[in-house]
């Protein structure tokens, strides 16, 4: 999740019932000025000195006459504000919560499994979608990583991280069902556009933008930072914050000009876009912006990815909500009298529901009465009660304290910036700052970061495991040495990064190598 | 064994042991993106020509999800975020060590290791390469060992900050074999043009000079 830094997938469409074409996703080549990685807690943003300047003044510094400058500063000025949005939503939602909860159960049983697995003396054979699929695999491992494959299919369509796309004509519903090719379907909203030769010439196109958890945190991110901007900067930046897309050359390297349109489009927009279709559709043309924030806030207050945690052959593992469905349902079920009134008719149970969670987590015993042996498990908990003292609670007390308004309002949002303070891990223009955590705490963060990293890979069907440090996956980890002896900057140029390897130093990676039962321990 | 592309200048310095880590941290980052592009190119193109050659090349795709791989080879996305990562194998051993050598030789011998130069150093390894897979053991073992120990000599003096070439004596020094032997060998190697008497003890033309400095000939 970022602006704009989304992961690839290959997505499939399926419109009306005919196969229209596959589409291969492409990574954005722009420059990213944040992201955020939801089961990490961890924050990249960019802020230039020029930005930080502007921002130290209050916002009231004179800005450069070029309007390009007077962008680059509103969205870096804007950057962490967007981010720690994210950072809320993900901790601060029943969605949230459900997603970081299902990342953590699904390592913890992997962990256990790993550690049965050194215990008995085996290892994993890569591809292990290829060797569970196979006769010697034995059921308790084919069982993990059918289950783990089943997850991470699921959170790709609960989180929809996918590329938007084009297809022929218009299309004016609000929502458009796509195939995944990895399995199941996801919501898209397609918006119109027109391929334009000369003005006798101009194709009408549809831009299917997926509509998942990602867009919802997305929207709700981008209204906050344009509401900024209205207030900070002239109209011209206020416009291009409102269209902001991907600048490209007209045709790609290979020549190929039919998915263009698709590849300049950023998620911010698709519940404005989404909510002025709907609304449109009643002669309405205007609505308060906060809507979205109300919209959005409820969809991802009374939806869900849900695990089941018994390992059962021929149970389903895991049930999500499709929240592009959910948020179209919202709209119909609210009516654009209400919508346009900036009112979405209040729930009971969502209440009942945040507080028992609430309860729940705070029931549980803090840091000091977890049985820390050092192991992946201990620092799963760890992690795990960390968030969830020092984030999820404070976040869920106030939303209750202030009626929802600390996240369905522009100032209600500011309010909490104070309250909840920094993320547990930021990355400041590239370098990691992990300082807020106590000591173990950090160590227990790595651990995650690793060990989810690699289950990540090898649930992909990975012919070999990278190292994520190697690899950068994760902002501003370049900064960091995770070598126990020497420098990882010197090992990746002798040749470290990949597993299998002949080049195995001394280091975090390699541990977690062990630990995953796909290394021997020497 | 496969050989990753961002392998490669291990796999040729880890016959160094100990001084690998200290010769990679001699080299600026261009030098080494250099010495790896190099390389893994040569390695490509041997590659190519199929049975005939000792390399054999395996792609292999990354996973969607999988952070994208920076590769030498592919530039599938943007700015060289790949998608797909090449591999080397070696059909026989004598191979991998003639590559293991010149690499090592690139590293401590090359006077302008940058991206530019990167057509000029292929030639130089093409060409070197055409001359170093004519030896075999067991028939020109003094020659390979003498050759591998000039490498060795002179990265050890790299690693210390050392710019001078190894002399005659220091090579009969470092091997467990008669002086004449040594000689041989190198007259041998410098018929072939593979390495050569940067600096002459004495008389100019005097293979047998103990304080001739010898080096590889880039």
């Amino acid at each position: 999740m970022g602006r704009p830094g989304w992961q690839p997938r290959r997505l499939r469409q399926r419109v009306g019932g005919e196969a229209v074409s596959e589409t291969h996703f492409s990574l954005a080549d722009d420059a990213s000025v944040g992201t955020f990685h939801y089961p990490l807690g961890l924050v990249a943003f960019t802020i230039s000195p020029e930005s930080l300047a502007f921002v130290a003044a209050g916002c009231k510094r004179p800005l450069p006459e070029d309007e390009e400058e007077q962008f680059r500063i509103a969205a870096e000025a804007t950057s962490l504000v967007h981010e720690m949005r994210h950072f809320f939503d993900v901790f601060g939602t029943w969605a949230g919560i459900s997603l970081l909860s299902t990342q953590l159960h699904v390592l913890s049983e992997f962990v256990a499994l790993c550690d049965a697995m050194r215990r008995a003396g085996m290892r994993w054979q890569m591809p292990i979608t290829d060797w569970a699929a196979g006769p010697d695999c034995c059921p308790e491992i084919r069982l993990f990583v059918r289950r783990a494959l089943a997850i991470e299919i699921c959170t790709d369509l609960f989180v929809s991280p996918f590329t938007p796309f084009e297809i022929d004509g218009h299309r004016d519903e609000l929502l458009i069902e796509v195939d995944y090719a990895a399995g199941g379907k996801a919501d898209a909203f397609p918006s119109q556009v027109f391929r334009v030769k000369s003005l006798d010439d101009a194709r009408a196109r549809t831009v299917l933008h997926p509509f998942g958890f990602e867009a919802l945190l997305e929207g709700n991110a981008h209204a906050i930072c344009r509401q900024l901007v209205s207030q900070w900067f002239p109209e011209p930046v206020q416009q291009r914050m409102k269209g902001w897309m991907r600048t490209l050359s007209p045709a790609d390297r290979d020549g190929i000009v039919d998915q263009r349109a698709a590849q300049t489009a950023l998620p911010y927009m698709s519940t404005d876009l989404l909510v002025s279709r709907f609304m449109q559709g009643y002669g309405i043309n205007s609505f308060p912006g906060e809507v979205l924030l109300h919209l959005s806030d409820r969809v991802l207050s009374t939806n869900r990815l849900q695990v089941f945690p018994e390992l059962v052959e021929g149970a389903s593992a895991v049930q999500f909500d499709r929240l592009g469905r959910a948020f179209v349902d919202l709209l119909e079920d609210s009516g654009p009298a209400a919508i346009a009134s900036g009112c979405v008719p209040p729930r009971d149970d969502v209440d009942r529901v945040y507080d028992t969670l609430a309860s729940e987590l705070s029931a549980g015993g803090d840091l000091s009465t977890i049985s820390d042996d050092y192991s992946p498990a201990s620092s799963i908990s760890i992690w795990q009660t960390y968030i969830a003292k020092t984030f999820i609670v404070p976040l869920l007390r106030r939303r209750l304290a202030t009626s929802h308004r600390a996240f369905t309002s522009f100032d209600g949002f500011l309010e909490l910036l104070p309250v909840i303070g920094l993320p547990p891990a930021r990355v400041p223009n590239g370098k990691l700052v992990l300082e807020r955590m106590p000591q173990r705490v950090q160590q227990a963060w790595w651990h995650c970061l690793i060990l989810l990293d690699v289950l990540g890979q090898l649930v992909r069907g990975a012919a070999f495991v990278s190292c994520p440090r190697a690899f950068a996956t994760v902002p501003g980890i370049t900064t960091m040495n995770l070598a126990f002896q020497g420098k990882c900057e010197t090992n990746l140029r002798l040749g470290c990064g990949t597993f299998p390897s002949e080049m195995v130093p001394a280091c975090l990676f390699a541990e977690a190598l062990k630990v995953c039962s796909l290394r021997r321990s020497s | 064994m496969n050989v990753k592309e961002n392998e490669v200048v291990g796999y040729c310095l880890r016959v160094l042991g100990d001084d690998a880590e200290a010769l990679v941290e001699t080299m600026n980052e261009e030098a080494f993106a250099a010495l790896q592009e190099s390389i893994v190119r040569f390695l490509d193109e041997e590659a190519a020509r199929g049975d005939a050659s000792p390399f054999a090349r395996t792609d292999l795709d990354l996973p969607p999800g999988v952070k994208p791989f920076r590769s030498i080879l592919f530039e599938d996305r943007g700015s060289n975020g790949s998608r797909r990562i090449v591999a080397f194998s070696f059909r026989e051993a004598a191979s991998a060590t003639a590559l293991q050598l010149l690499g090592i030789a690139l590293a401590v011998f090359s006077v302008k290791l940058t991206l530019a130069a990167v057509p000029q150093i292929l030639g130089v390894l093409r060409t070197l390469w055409s001359k170093v897979i004519v030896l075999g053991r067991p028939a020109d073992d003094d020659a390979i060992d003498v050759l591998e120990t000039i490498v060795r000599l002179r990265a050890k003096r790299r690693v210390n900050g050392d710019a001078t070439l190894p002399t005659l004596r220091e090579i009969q020094g470092a091997l467990e074999l008669e002086g004449d032997m040594v000689v041989r060998a190198l007259q041998k190697l410098s018929s072939l043009a593979v390495v050569e008497v940067v600096i002459w003890g004495g008389q100019g033309g005097n293979l047998a000079d103990s304080d001739n400095a010898w080096a590889v000939k880039l």
